[in-house]
């Protein structure tokens, strides 16, 4: 298998390849780790006319600014989940990036590019929708900002214009203080979630006081339950019993699909089972005293 | 689409292949570059079969276009022989009958030689973790990761010792 023809141009800066995107956009696709679009061309699901290749844009780690750290569009999820600055300042990173493909997937595959492809079940999609992270689209006509959260529309779909290209994203970083978890459910190592899981969980005075939670793979993107396990959550004492009652929350609340990985009624009792775990692991990361259950 | 040259190294040595744009790279290390040791699997990045070093680090061949490689430098499992003996790892593979078709060895030897790299005394889940993405449908895994975790420790003994010497 593999791609049908096409015409293919390399982009050495932003500039060229927004140039090029403003030149051939509704007829190109842009490859950075090409580890979701290469796939795709070569099993023909994909079959763009233009590929304009950003792999000449130099490749940068994250960089820490103003309490976010900081990736450009060819910095590599390898690189990322390797880095001690990441370990200290947003630790749900590498755990979400440990369940992205395999190693090989990592080392070229990038922050930016996983985003773009929108996938719903996508770890680095449900990781910056619970942090709050943002990407900056770029074209010709200017650079805008956008939530992650308003980025991934539907299944493989962005916001994005035909024209733009995600040139930065931006992780808060973790406050010390609050937990966090990120967990996945899948049959086999490397393989597409069943569902998986981001919770952020902030603890003072013995009372639950901020929360996020987002389980992807229970949807055609990612889907945002921060507000609803908060109304459980906020001003309770944690304890096995709150977290189980948040996540029986979720799960009347999700609509996943039916495939052949899993039916629909299957990933709902998961996101029960899924959503107590992370809430209780966020816990003790954020210092709970106490026995607050793993199960 | 044109055909034009591509310029990068194998195992050390210069290769010239000239390539469209949808040729992938394993596609001409295969036809073009006479490197069939790199294996076909999946065409999709799930198998680990076509793994090759790319400066340095385990990529699918698969995945990546041909025009990508220019002016970089892929390591095959042919490169892993020093002096015409081979490797210690490829030595573990043997003494440990990890290997039974041996089509899944190429991309096991050298995601296994990058791992062991930065980790010298990997768990047997360590080692099962860092090849998760490399599939055989022969030996059921476990021979392969006694073999990497025999080599991982002798690698460590030479460490220690440059002047032993290793069968």
């Amino acid at each position: 298998m593999y791609p049908a023809p096409f015409e293919y141009a390399a982009a050495n800066t932003i500039g060229d390849a927004v140039g090029l995107l403003a030149e051939h956009g509704d007829d190109a696709k842009v490859l950075a780790g090409g580890q979701s679009l290469v796939p795709m061309m070569n099993l023909r699901l994909a079959q763009p006319g233009y590929v304009i290749d950003v792999n000449g844009i130099p490749s940068t780690s994250l960089s820490l600014q103003d309490g976010e750290l900081v990736a450009g569009p060819t910095t590599r999820q390898a690189i990322v989940e390797r880095d001690p600055v990441t370990h200290k300042h947003c630790p749900m990173l590498p755990a979400a990036l440990a369940h992205v493909g395999n190693i090989r997937v990592r080392n070229r595959g990038t922050l930016c590019g996983n985003l773009a492809h929108a996938d719903p079940s996508s770890e680095l999609a449900v990781a910056a929708m619970a942090l709050g992270a943002e990407v900056t689209a770029t074209s010709t006509n200017g650079a805008r900002s956008v939530r992650v959260s308003d980025l991934v529309v539907s299944y493989l779909t962005t916001s994005l214009e035909p024209d733009e290209l995600i040139t930065e994203v931006r992780w808060p970083v973790i406050a010390s203080g609050t937990g966090w978890a990120f967990l996945e459910m899948a049959r086999r190592a490397g393989e597409f979630a069943i569902l998986n899981v981001a919770a952020l969980l902030t603890v003072d005075d013995e009372r639950c006081s901020r929360v996020s939670l987002v389980f992807g793979g229970v949807g055609d993107r990612p889907v945002d339950l921060s507000g609803e396990a908060a109304a459980v959550l906020v001003g309770e004492s944690p304890s096995p019993e709150l977290f189980a009652s948040a996540a029986e929350r979720c799960r009347e609340l999700v609509d996943p699909n039916s495939d052949v990985h899993a039916p629909a009624e299957y990933r709902r009792e998961m996101v029960a089972v899924y959503g107590r775990r992370a809430l209780s692991l966020a816990a003790s990361r954020a210092g709970v005293d106490g026995e607050v259950g793993h199960g | 689409m044109d055909k034009r040259v591509v310029r990068f190294t194998i195992n050390g040595r210069d290769a010239d292949v000239w390539a469209t744009p949808n040729q992938t790279l394993l596609e001409v290390l295969r036809d073009e570059a006479g490197a069939v040791d790199v294996k076909y699997g999946c065409g999709e990045g799930v198998c680990g079969t076509c793994t090759v070093l790319f400066d340095g680090e385990p990529v699918n061949a698969c995945l990546m276009l041909a025009r990508q490689a220019e002016g970089h430098d892929i390591v095959t499992v042919r490169g892993l022989p020093q002096n015409g003996e081979l490797h210690p790892l490829q030595k573990a593979f043997l003494e440990n009958g990890a290997a039974q078709c041996g089509f899944c060895t190429p991309g096991m030897l050298l995601t296994a030689y990058r791992f062991v790299e930065d980790n010298h005394a990997p768990t047997r889940d360590e080692v099962r973790e860092a090849l998760a993405g490399n599939l055989c449908r022969c030996t059921g895994y476990n021979k392969i990761v006694d073999a990497v975790q025999a080599y991982a420790a002798e690698a460590s003994t030479r460490r220690r010792d440059p002047s032993e010497s290793h069968s």
